[in-house]
């Protein structure tokens, strides 16, 4: 008989922990069912962790059902987000894709050999602010933050990263995600000089967000030098999200990072024992004024401010 | 010898992904830098960046170079927020090339 994984009706902010338990409970069984019957809000963290153990499962051949989207109440959202598409559902006769339209990004996927970061970002953004030009502050945070988010997660996931987003006009809040089913930070340490450092979950994701530290002594080396990574991407985008007050997560394995100025924030044990990396970042709209001075603001903040080069610029 | 880098052409006006711009450059550039006088990167057209891009390669860049990397390259047609980045990046190359003579 197989296990059933009841995804709850509303997934914000504070349901991801339950969610990511209920998924981990699944991992175990080699039958599994997700029912979304009572699916009513999902936000993009949440669906795209879903896709993202429902890929990893399907990598190990488990039996995956989906079960309850005709009577899901977000069955429509779920479809143009192109949810079914991402989970290989294509016989349901009775479904009408819609087109995309909105401010909501359509599920997106690649892996390190798949997959633009630069025209990825740009469609993401183009998509959530379509009134925007690529010379508005907003446009410009949000790109830079997607482009960082993403090459983190096609660089140093290992497996295969999902990534939406969306804007609450409402709320004015812009919500980026990106979920993969690779091997955790914790783990991407290993065989590195930072091993130590990053004996647990935890202590793994502190040590990402310390500016300069990077895990990628594992991927490949450029031909004529070593260090093809920085380790500054996610403590700006972190940095660059505090500024918008927004909320800053990630999870891995049983490690959870949360940064919300209105909520209890930090790093601890939530039980969650997942695999692989979820990465959200929420911006309030209403907060980005000035990109030049929020980015000056983050590089002081991580101490990458210390001076500015005589460079030679002809115009 | 003195070579251009089209920016826009090599990446496209959004210049995010440091892994990609550091094997472009190794290839384009690092491979002939001892016969060159001059590079030249050209960035019109080119809107945004990252950190992650633009220390992968010019930071990386101007920590093996130290004073080379000054006096051989030059940057054309950067819009304020590419220039403040790049300014940030290779100052920050330069610094950690001091210190590693130091060493």
């Amino acid at each position: 008989m197989p296990h059933s994984v009841v995804i709850p009706s509303n997934v914000f902010e504070q349901q991801l922990p339950q969610l990511l338990r209920l998924l981990h409970a699944a991992d175990e069984f080699e039958s599994i069912d997700v029912d979304i019957t009572r699916v009513r809000f999902l936000i993009p963290a949440a669906i795209v962790t879903i896709l993202a153990r429902c890929h990893n499962w399907k990598n190990q051949e488990k039996n995956l059902r989906l079960v309850g989207f005709n009577q899901c109440p977000a069955a429509s959202y779920l479809q143009r987000m192109d949810f079914l598409h991402h989970l290989g559902i294509t016989d349901l006769p009775e479904i009408t894709r819609n087109p995309a339209t909105g401010r909501f990004v359509p599920i997106q996927s690649l892996t390190f050999a798949q997959g633009s970061v630069e025209e990825l970002a740009s469609e993401m953004t183009q998509c959530i602010l379509p009134e925007c030009s690529y010379e508005d502050d907003a446009y410009r945070l949000l790109q830079y933050a997607t482009g960082e988010l993403l090459s983190n997660a096609k660089y140093h996931s290992g497996g295969r990263a999902f990534v939406s987003a969306q804007f609450y006009p409402q709320r004015s809040l812009v919500r980026i995600a990106v979920a993969d089913d690779g091997v955790g930070i914790r783990r991407k340490f290993i065989g590195t000089s930072r091993e130590a450092d990053a004996a647990d979950a935890n202590a793994a994701i502190r040590l990402a967000l310390i500016p300069g530290v990077s895990s990628a002594l594992l991927t490949p080396e450029g031909p004529y030098g070593t260090r093809n990574h920085r380790g500054v991407g996610l403590s700006l985008s972190r940095e660059l999200v505090k500024g918008s007050c927004g909320h800053f997560l990630i999870a891995t394995e049983n490690g959870w990072f949360s940064e919300d100025p209105g909520r209890i924030s930090g790093s601890h044990d939530v039980g969650i024992y997942g695999q692989g990396t979820l990465v959200a970042a929420t911006f309030h709209r209403d907060h980005i004024a000035n990109y030049a001075e929020m980015h000056a603001k983050a590089m002081r903040a991580i101490g990458m401010f210390s001076e500015n080069a005589s460079v030679i610029f002809l115009d | 010898m003195n070579i251009e880098i089209n920016m826009l052409t090599e990446f496209g006006d959004f210049l995010a992904d440091g892994h990609v711009g550091h094997r472009v450059m190794s290839l384009r550039v690092e491979s002939v830098w001892d016969k060159c006088e001059t590079i030249v990167f050209d960035f019109s057209g080119v809107h945004n960046i990252t950190d992650s891009f633009v220390h992968a390669t010019f930071g990386n860049m101007a920590e093996d170079h130290g004073d080379d990397f000054m006096k051989k390259t030059r940057f054309k047609g950067c819009n304020d927020l590419i220039k403040s980045f790049l300014s940030i990046a290779i100052g920050e190359g330069l610094k950690k090339n001091r210190q590693r003579n130091l060493r």
